[in-house]
């Protein structure tokens, strides 16, 4: 039994012009612990299967499994972050942070003490009563994952977390938050259609095809253990050979031409 | 974040010297366009330029004042006037806020009612005012809902689309906390709505007016707007430009109190 599974996954979009046949027959086991990436041409349906993965979409066949139990009744193991950070601009740092919990009710003394260690071990503590257009974007995207984190998912979803940053600050945001993922033991599932991201993090890169999509192909990746940190990975000799590989996969320059 | 610092440079100092001035050039300009506007009108009427008894003048405008103050009437009017368009400023955004929410609620019900919306919305409310006067008899209560009607439809319209416009990814977050719908009207969409029921406010301020004065035509007992009908029934100009005036500055009041509540709520936004 797998920790988590999307089993014989088909999903269809309906509108008056006709059908779309987005994914299909999606398969994938995952263990706890693992980095997965999803990786694929944009509109292959990589958000969409995360959608279905939080219980946010109904596939049109097939289910998720959590532990061999439907992932409709375990959807509080699962913590998703977004584009962007979506924090409230009318809530401060602390409010924004424990909006989770107050909506489930779950905020009481314990939690407040696990939030405000959190905090503290990420730099934020004295940041409590700013408000988010006065943070920096680094420090919002870290301020949202504290935020997912504060109701402990066992199970984290991105998606494309980074793309609304700016390069240099993107490189160092998914630093630290990796570390923070790492740090906390989670599974993470992220999407992104940035190859050296997706290289510099994952433990398993899952490749999609195009609409109809399947999975094309997965890739364990292998880095020696003295690169540990998406930074340091980006300085492997191993790097620029996965990269090749992947960026030959996804077929790109194919993928143009036939637009 | 601002940086304070505790020197001024000399270029700073000339550039803060600079903004005063230009603030008061404009405040300057503004009250003597008023004033040479008062003074002409006065001295058109004491020349003879002008009949005064078409076009009165600021002296005799001051003499009726005097005179409704005297006997005890002026802020009878005034008082009538305010409460009504505060009643229905109050009610038409409280209403309409309501009626949006009820319409976010469901898509179904939002897309039934979209063409009526939009039918009433386009007719001029003032055509209903003898229906009105009918069924809401001949007293305030019409004038009350003349002014309701006026700014209910248009706070449904553009509540509602703020209501609509709140970024769809924040009300997925919300989801994926397990937030019932209660929950992200609550938590998400009410507060997000703020600048648009700011907007919405502003605008009512300006259509309770016109409904209340509308209204006081028609039922014509009290207030200023049957001050204006009645001036001009029995050809006092004065009676109607000082109600015209004492309106302006009621309406500029109002203004100034909803755009001072907006800048201290909007600061976050």
């Amino acid at each position: 039994m797998s920790f988590l599974e999307i089993k014989d996954v088909f999903m269809n979009y309906h509108s008056i012009e006709g059908e779309t046949t987005v994914l299909d027959n999606i398969n994938l086991k995952i263990e706890e612990g693992e980095f997965i990436t999803i990786i694929g041409p944009s509109g292959c349906g990589k958000s969409t299967l995360l959608n279905i993965v939080a219980g946010l979409i109904t596939p049109s066949r097939g289910e998720v499994l959590f532990e061999g139990e439907k992932m409709s009744t375990n959807l509080d193991q699962i913590g998703y972050m977004f584009q962007k950070d979506h924090l409230f601009p009318w809530l401060n740092l602390w409010e924004n942070v424990i909006l989770g919990l107050k909506i489930k009710g779950e905020y009481n003394h314990e939690k407040k003490s696990f939030i405000e260690d959190m905090l503290t071990s990420y730099g934020l503590s004295d940041f409590k009563n700013y408000y988010p257009n006065e943070l920096s974007g680094g420090m919002r995207q870290r301020v949202a994952l504290i935020r997912t984190l504060a109701l402990s998912p066992r199970i984290l979803l991105l998606d494309e977390p980074f793309s609304a940053l700016d390069s240099q600050t993107r490189l160092m945001v998914c630093d630290e938050i990796y570390q923070i993922i790492k740090k906390a033991g989670k599974t993470v599932v992220m999407v992104t259609h940035d190859i050296s991201e997706a290289v510099s993090t994952s433990s398993r890169l899952v490749v999609m095809s195009k609409r109809p999509s399947t999975i094309k192909s997965i890739f364990s990746l292998d880095f020696d253990s003295n690169y540990k940190t998406p930074l340091s990975r980006r300085e492997a000799q191993e790097f620029r050979v996965y990269y090749n590989k992947i960026w030959k996969e996804i077929d790109v320059v194919e993928e143009l031409k036939n637009k | 974040m601002l940086l304070k610092n505790l020197k001024i440079s000399d270029e700073h100092q000339a550039y803060l010297k600079k903004t005063k001035k230009n603030q008061f050039m404009l405040t300057f300009t503004r009250v003597s366009i008023l004033v040479f506007l008062i003074l002409l009108w006065e001295l058109a009427a004491v020349w003879g330029w002008i009949d005064p008894f078409l076009t009165s003048s600021p002296s005799r405008i001051v003499k009726s004042l005097i005179t409704f103050y005297k006997e005890g009437i002026l802020f009878k009017h005034i008082a009538i006037t305010c409460f009504e368009t505060i009643v229905g400023f109050v009610l038409g955004t409280v209403v309409g806020t309501i009626i949006a929410m009820m319409l976010w609620w469901s898509d179904f019900i939002s897309k039934v009612f979209d063409p009526y919306l939009v039918v009433l919305n386009a007719l001029p409310k003032v055509a209903l005012g003898p229906i009105i006067i009918f069924w809401a008899g001949n007293g305030m209560a019409s004038i009350i809902v003349m002014a309701l009607l006026i700014s209910t439809i248009v706070t449904i319209i553009s509540v509602l689309s703020g209501f609509k416009s709140v970024d769809e990814d924040k009300i997925k977050l919300l989801k994926t906390f397990g937030a019932s719908k209660l929950q992200i009207l609550k938590h998400l969409i009410f507060p997000a709505s703020v600048p648009t029921f700011i907007s919405a406010l502003k605008i009512n301020v300006g259509l309770s007016w016109v409904g209340v004065i509308m209204g006081e035509f028609l039922v014509a007992k009290d207030g200023l707007g049957f001050l204006i009908v009645y001036g001009g029934q029995i050809a006092q100009l004065d009676m109607v430009m000082m109600s015209i005036i004492i309106l302006s500055i009621l309406a500029f009041l109002m203004y100034i109190a909803v755009a001072a509540y907006e800048k201290r709520i909007i600061r976050k936004y």
